[in-house]
């Protein structure tokens, strides 16, 4: 039986995640432990 | 976009396997997150915003410098992503949970390994046959892996599962008509077909 998947949404704990910056190198959330952080997602298209 | 941050400063990074898409089931961006200094996520707003929009910079000013009442979190919990082998490992008691099933087709997407993360997302997708976000990240492993017409096959899946995706559909568009796209988006045209479309949001 799959599971339940519950979307994130204020107040919960946020993942680490690492993603590919646009310069290849990679971007981890953890490096920014102890900042606030804003996130703004967008496309291109 | 550059110019709108002023004085704060980002990297930009780039979420082609939907990452972000998934974990908070958005279908649709601009969208605005941020995460506090031991980090909970104190704001989400989905569609709409636009950083071109003085209101909505200063809703971000606003947020960046509130008061948040951090309480008594640890700082900052992290929650490594799951290693290949580790995730292998818990296969091997659950080999059709659809959640180490993505998370294995993650890891392989980081290893650059399309056509097994593909594999991967597949097994989930019988798992999980209504779920859009599972049929696009499959159609997006396909893309990478240079599988085009099975990518669209899986896109317009999840398009037909969630038929007023905003994010599936521009993939689309983008795939189907390149010339559109590049070197300049036509913007006259998404419009146009947001109507032939039916698209209503």
């Amino acid at each position: 039986m799959a599971a339940t998947r519950h979307p994130l949404t204020e107040g919960d704990v946020m993942p680490d995640l690492t993603l590919p910056g646009v310069d290849g190198q990679p971007i981890r959330l953890r490096d920014f432990a102890g900042k606030r952080l804003f996130i703004f997602m967008w496309a291109s298209w | 976009m550059r110019g709108f941050a002023e004085p704060y400063s980002f990297p930009t990074a780039v979420d082609s396997a939907n990452l972000l898409g998934r974990l908070f089931d958005f279908d649709v961006v601009p969208n605005g997150l941020l995460i506090d200094e031991a980090g909970v996520i104190r704001f989400l707003h989905v569609g709409g915003f636009y950083l071109s929009r003085t209101e909505i910079r200063q809703q971000v000013d606003a947020l960046l410098t509130a008061d948040f009442a951090a309480g008594e979190r640890p700082a900052f919990v992290v929650q490594e992503p799951l290693e290949l082998e580790t995730i292998r490992g818990e296969l091997a008691h659950r080999p059709d949970d659809p959640d180490l099933l993505l998370a294995l087709g993650d890891a392989l997407l980081r290893e650059d390994r399309a056509r097994d993360a593909a594999a991967a997302f597949e097994r989930a997708a019988e798992q999980r046959p209504d779920d859009w976000s599972v049929a696009f990240a499959l159609g997006t492993a396909l893309r990478r892996a240079g599988d085009r017409a099975d990518a669209l096959r899986w896109w317009h899946r999840a398009l037909e599962l969630d038929p007023q995706n905003f994010t599936v559909r521009k993939q689309i568009w983008r795939e189907e008509h390149p010339e559109l796209f590049y070197p300049t988006i036509d913007t006259d045209w998404q419009r146009e077909q947001l109507v032939r479309e039916g698209y209503r949001r």
